[in-house]
């Protein structure tokens, strides 16, 4: 049955390219990202890796001649049709330009930057949040603005990891001000200058009961063995250059461990590969892994997590007498937390997490919304009679907070609005009456001037 | 013989009479012996006014009455080359405040009750008459204004002169000593109370802000308005007099609104904008006046009535 779906996922996406080559030749790759768009993520997964040979551009020639044949007598009949100025008004992106670390700067705020898509992408890689993957499938090329919020994370970064101590960053701020993007950013700046990055997009997985566990009788804790093979597959995947130069200070030294453990002075990127083989093991790996990580002073390393307020609740798992699992009872939110509080240090490096207000399942609670002296805009305050744990009082004391501004400002909302007109992602010709309407209606905030805004709306 | 009255006694005198068996003289009783036309018989009295067979007499003799004189002081209008108005001075002179005594106080000037349609016909020509009065006085003819008033006075509330005093009309709103104007606004069962203050000169951060623009921020209950609307429409509605008139820019806006639900409360906010803003920039009254912005919406929920479900909805109709 799933081999049938991809075959008529994989039959679908063919005619629909060709149609789409039938109709533009003009950026084939543009065309396609939009045709996809009502595709599942399957299919469009399938689609991709089908014309991944296809580069963009007008000079673009398909390797596979089964998708693309008679190309000749398209071209000619190509210019005799579609010369109606409806078909010559795409999308067109290639004004924008992508992001790098001297484009953020504070005459360019307001300014639209690409997410560079050169291999390793991050993005792909480490995968992004949900609500930020909704924002990618809006325009063709997924982009953020360079916010003031942008330049001053960027120095408290700076400064947290040159103090040592004082290296526990979380975003925060009301629903839809951008959180994740501005941590999205933030990674993207810390790849480019060659930080070693391990980033979690949506910590609601590693408590939402979606990977296996099993109780360790050692640790008295449960481990996650797939979840940690999968975050150390993905840092192999990043294949900083560090991971290779970079040796273990201690030996890989657990009981009964399966042979080829990994000794002192043998290089992290075996270590790793030892994890990814040895699924078992993975939490263990995982776990020296960032230990060694963060003592080291040779590469910058930035632990970001996004959910952040996830790994201050309890869990969904259950243990086999089906009592709920405090999140601090599980192998990967327990390391997180460890780093959060400040048990285990990044010497060289931070940590910076994002709180997400999309889930409602998973609200800030009563610990960490004091802890980080959250407002009302994160939900109702705790009042006297809330219960409070001290574990998670415990994780939760030191970590500082860094809050977002609840408005847009002008500017950087002109830049999102300036990406979508060009993107023809708008129903009518934008006006200025139209973006100050639409900006006084979501009070600035990013997520609502977006999507209650702009996509929502069919004034002019 | 006929008992006639001496004048006419002497006249039939003259002819000798034979004797008859009806010789004996019929009793006519002396009143109606007073009019007599010759060779016909008594005359039926005339009424005194043409209205005697109506069932209205007294109020429509004054009803006529007073047409008539309208007619005749319109007519010495214009004469006196006063009326007709030129359209400016028309809208200059607006309403003309009157307080006219009511259907029960009426009833005590006509000696019998009258009914609503009547009243209004006897108002509708008073207050033709008082606007022919406040003219005349404008243009300095005060002897047609006072001919008037003696005609209309016995018709206007004895306390007419203590209600003058409290009443100033209607109340346009006014900026106060901070520059905000207070309206207000309602549709359905909600009222919203509006006040509107013009934004602050933007001091400008450092040469990259100067592309930026001030925005108008709204707050209801409290609460920003994008958080007190969730919906996109009731956010539209509530933005539109600023939308429209371009002052999105311009004016904050405070309201305190009560009753309804979101879109009734949304639309009473955006009335009492609207009148505020047109006190605060009266340039953008034709915009307004053409988006019937200030509009009260008289739409209410109907009443349910006797024998259907709901205000039209009826019961389901069985054949037997």
């Amino acid at each position: 049955m799933f081999q049938v779906k991809i075959r008529i996922g994989l039959v679908a996406a063919k005619l629909q390219l060709l149609r789409l080559y039938r109709m533009h030749r003009r950026s084939a790759a543009n065309a396609l990202s939009k045709a996809t768009r009502g595709f599942t993520k399957r299919e469009f997964k399938t689609a991709q890796r089908l014309l991944a040979s296809v580069p963009s551009g007008s000079k673009a020639t398909p390797s596979s001649p089964s998708l693309f044949s008679n190309t000749s007598t398209q071209k000619r009949q190509d210019d005799q049709m579609l010369l109606h100025p409806l078909y010559r008004e795409v999308a067109d992106q290639t004004s924008m330009q992508v992001f790098e670390s001297e484009l953020v700067n504070e005459g360019n705020i307001g300014l639209a930057l690409a997410f560079p898509s050169k291999t390793p992408d991050p993005l792909r890689i480490f995968g992004i949040p949900k609500s930020v993957e909704k924002t990618f499938d809006l325009v063709t090329r997924p982009f953020s603005v360079v916010r003031r919020p942008t330049l001053s994370l960027r120095q408290t970064l700076e400064n947290a990891r040159k103090s040592g101590s004082d290296n526990r960053i979380v975003i925060t701020g009301g629903a839809g001000t951008g959180k994740s993007y501005l941590l999205l950013q933030t990674i993207i700046h810390c790849v480019a200058s060659n930080w070693i990055v391990l980033y979690l997009p949506r910590a609601i997985d590693t408590v939402n009961c979606t990977t296996p566990y099993n109780y360790e009788p050692r640790t008295q804790t449960f481990l996650q063995p797939m979840l940690s093979e999968k975050l150390l597959r993905q840092l192999r995947d990043m294949g900083h250059s560090g991971l290779k130069k970079l040796t273990l200070t201690n030996d890989f030294a657990i009981d009964s461990a399966p042979p080829g453990a990994p000794k002192k002075g043998q290089r992290l990127i075996e270590l790793i590969e030892y994890g990814i083989l040895e699924v078992s093991m993975a939490p263990f790996v995982l776990e020296q892994l960032l230990a060694e990580l963060a003592s080291q002073t040779q590469y910058p390393f930035l632990l970001a997590i996004d959910d952040f307020q996830a790994l201050y609740s309890q869990s969904q798992y259950k243990t086999p007498q089906f009592e709920p699992i405090e999140s601090f009872h599980l192998s990967v939110p327990r390391l997180l937390l460890e780093y959060a509080c400040g048990s285990r240090k990044i010497h060289n490096g931070a940590l910076l997490s994002a709180l997400s207000m999309s889930n409602t399942s998973w609200l800030p609670k009563t610990e960490i919304y004091e802890a980080l002296n959250l407002d009302l805009t994160h939900g109702k305050r705790p009042d006297a009679w809330d219960k409070r744990s001290e574990a998670y009082q415990h994780y939760a004391a030191g970590l500082k907070a860094f809050r977002m501004p609840e408005r847009l400002e002008i500017k950087e909302a002109a830049g999102i609005l300036d990406v979508m007109k060009n993107d023809r992602a708008l129903l009518s010709d934008p006006s200025d009456q139209l973006f100050l309407s639409k900006y006084c209606e979501s009070n600035g905030n990013p997520k609502e001037f977006v999507w209650r805004g702009l996509m929502a709306t069919l004034d002019s | 013989m006929l008992r006639v009255r001496p004048a006419l006694r002497v006249a039939f005198k003259r002819v000798p009479r034979r004797a008859m068996a009806t010789d004996s003289i019929p009793f006519i009783p002396p009143e109606s012996t007073k009019r007599m036309i010759r060779g016909r018989g008594p005359v039926q009295p005339m009424p005194e006014s043409p209205t005697f067979f109506s069932g209205h007499s007294a109020y429509l003799d004054r009803v006529y009455n007073l047409e008539k004189q309208l007619n005749e002081f319109t007519s010495l209008m214009h004469r006196a080359h006063i009326t007709p108005l030129p359209k400016v001075a028309e809208h200059h002179i607006g309403h003309v405040p009157s307080y006219w005594r009511d259907v029960n106080e009426m009833y005590q000037i006509l000696g019998k009750a009258i009914k609503g349609t009547q009243y209004r016909r006897l108002i509708s020509v008073l207050t033709q008459l008082n606007k022919l009065r406040r003219v005349a006085l404008l243009c300095g003819r005060e002897d047609i204004a006072q001919s008037i008033e003696k005609i209309i006075t016995p018709y206007e509330k004895s306390n007419k002169a203590v209600l003058e005093s409290l009443s100033t009309g209607r109340k346009r709103p006014e900026p106060d000593e901070f520059g905000r104007v207070y309206a207000v606004g309602r549709r359905k069962t909600s009222s919203a109370r509006v006040w509107v203050i013009k934004v602050k000169d933007q001091e400008f951060r450092d040469a990259s802000d100067r592309g930026s623009v001030p925005v108008a921020s709204c707050i209801v209950n409290g609460i920003p308005a994008a958080q007190y609307f969730t919906h996109v429409v009731d956010r539209e509605r509530l933005f539109r007099p600023l939308k429209l008139t371009g002052l999105l820019s311009s004016y904050n806006v405070f309201a305190l609104v009560r009753g309804g639900g979101t879109t009734g409360q949304a639309e009473a906010i955006a009335v009492g904008m609207a009148k505020a803003l047109e006190v605060l920039q009266p340039n953008v009254k034709p915009i307004i006046k053409q988006a019937k912005l200030m509009r009260r919406d008289p739409r209410m929920v109907e009443r349910k009535k006797t024998n259907l479900a709901k205000a039209r909805k009826a019961y389901t109709w069985v054949k037997r």
